[in-house]
Parts: structure tokens; sequence; C-alpha cells
């Protein structure tokens, strides 16, 4: 009888621990990290929770956008940022990129954009991550030749609220299904 | 009737030898009043260093509070610019991406 629990305690401590696993928010391959070393311009924005909290605080809700901001805020645990430029010239192996890409593959991710380009080198991948058939995550790689940016978004992010910004912050209008389209500009009056 | 006056007179401040432990007593009562005196003053300086000292702590506590709420304010703006920043970011490779995706 101890033998067996001798066994099985441990067989259930790794599975346990295996489930609770999450990929960490920023974790890049170390060879794809250390590319700061060698960029030209380098972008790297770490947030958890508690930056968060305290990005919160400071924004101004009289102000739309950062009112705006604030909602889409409420939702997400963590916000994590990598965008590298390099000169020309300068590559990185393609086998660090998908080393990256093969940490969400675990069952709770899937692709939603997956584009390839050999014409100009330009590699896209979206992946979301979805929790109880919720949004709970985003990741975006893009991998171009002279460009390498990681961005992961950590939480239940509403793309309604995310189109809501308009622009703002450079995020862009989507074309959510569902959502209303605005309505054509009205001809000019021939006189 | 000088003589009586005199004698009287000569009566009256005819010096007396004091009762036994006179000498002591006022001396003891002397140094008691000396003592409640000190001690009263004592009490005022007393009063006057601890109010002095609250008053330090006070100021003291009350700076420390001013000096982590402005830095508090600092994180708070910094974290704010670099959620924009992030935002941003996402933003632009959004933008990029459905570039890609819609491209003829």
């Amino acid at each position: 009888m101890r033998r067996v629990l001798f066994i099985c305690i441990p067989i259930l401590a790794l599975t346990l621990s295996a489930q609770g696993q999450e990929t960490p928010l920023c974790k890049l391959p170390a060879s794809l990290d250390q590319l700061k070393a060698t960029a030209a311009e380098t972008t790297d924005v770490t947030l958890d929770p508690n930056l968060l909290k305290l990005a919160d605080n400071a924004l101004n809700k009289g102000v739309a956008n950062e009112a705006e901001a604030q909602k889409l805020l409420s939702n997400i645990k963590g916000i994590c940022v990598r965008s590298y430029k390099f000169d020309k010239g300068t590559q990185y192996p393609e086998k660090d990129v998908e080393a990256l890409r093969s940490q969400f593959s675990g069952p709770n991710w899937s692709s939603m954009v997956k584009v390839r380009s050999k014409q100009n080198g330009e590699n896209v991948d979206v992946l979301v991550q979805s929790e109880k058939g919720a949004l709970a995550g985003i990741a975006i790689i893009v991998a171009k030749p002279e460009e390498f940016t990681f961005v992961r978004i950590d939480g239940a992010i509403d793309l309604a609220q995310l189109a809501k910004l308009k622009g703002q912050f450079g995020i862009p209008k989507l074309n959510i299904p569902g959502q209303p389209k605005p309505a054509p500009p009205l001809p000019a009056e021939s006189k | 009737m000088t003589d009586r006056l005199e004698n009287k007179l000569r009566e009256a401040l005819k010096r007396e030898e004091p009762p036994a432990g006179f000498a002591e007593r006022v001396l003891a009562r002397t140094l008691e009043k000396r003592q409640t005196v000190r001690t009263g003053l004592s009490a005022w300086r007393g009063w006057r260093w601890g109010l002095a000292g609250a008053l330090f702590l006070a100021l003291v506590t009350a700076g420390i509070e001013y000096r982590q709420a402005r830095e508090q304010k600092i994180r708070s703006e910094a974290a704010k610019e670099q959620l924009l920043l992030a935002l941003r970011v996402a933003g632009d490779q959004l933008q990029f991406v459905w570039s890609k995706v819609n491209q003829p």
C-alpha cells in the first residue's frame, strides 16, 4: 500500500502542476530575447496586474479615449510587447520564431490568422486563447526581415470595445460581424 | 516708670534658645520648598519637549506620506505611458495584420 502511495502521489502532483501551468506572459526563447542587443530600435513593455492597476489610476475618465481605454483595461490581466527593429541585413533564425509560436499550441489556443509570405519574407500569426467559450487572450507574432514584434494581451478582451477606440492609440477600426457598418458619405450636390 | 518700661523691653527682647530640632525643621522645609519649585519647572520643560517631539513626529510622518504619494503618482503616470505605448504597438500590428489579410 505504501509503495502504491509513493508512486501515485508524485504522479498526481506532476499531473496537477502540468494542468495548472500557463504560458508565462513574456517568455521569449533566449535567442529572440537577445535580439534587443543588436536591434536599432527596441520597444519593451511588460505590464502585470499591479502595473495595470497603477496605469488605471492615472487614466483620466474625463478624456474620451482614456475612458474607453479604462473600460478595456477592466478585463485585461497583463500586456507584453517586445518589438525590435533592425538595420538592413540583420537576420534572426526562423526556428526561434517557430519556438515562440509553439508556446501557443496548447489546447486553449487556436490560430486566428496565419500569413506566410515568401515574396517579402513577412510572416504573421494571430493566436487566440479561449476559456469557457470566451476570449481569454491574444498573441500577435509579426516577423519581418527587419522587424520582429510580439504582442501578448492576457485577459477577456472585448473586441467590440477594442473597436470603439476607433483608431485612437493606433487601434484600427475592426470589421466585427454584427456591428453596424458606418453609412457612406453623401455625394456632393452638383450645381 | 521708665525703668519698668526698660525692664519690660529687656524681658521681651531677651534672647531665647530655640526649641530642640528647630534648625533642622526649618532646613527640611526649605529643601522641600526648593524641590516643589524644581518639580514644577521640570514638568513644564517635559511638556515642551513632549510637544516638540510630537510636532516633529507629525511633520516627519506627513513628509513621508507626501513623498510616498508623489512617488506613487509618478509610477502611475509612467505605467500609463507604458500602457498607451503597448496599445499603440498592438494597434499598429493589428493594422498590419488586417492589411495582410485583406490584401488582394
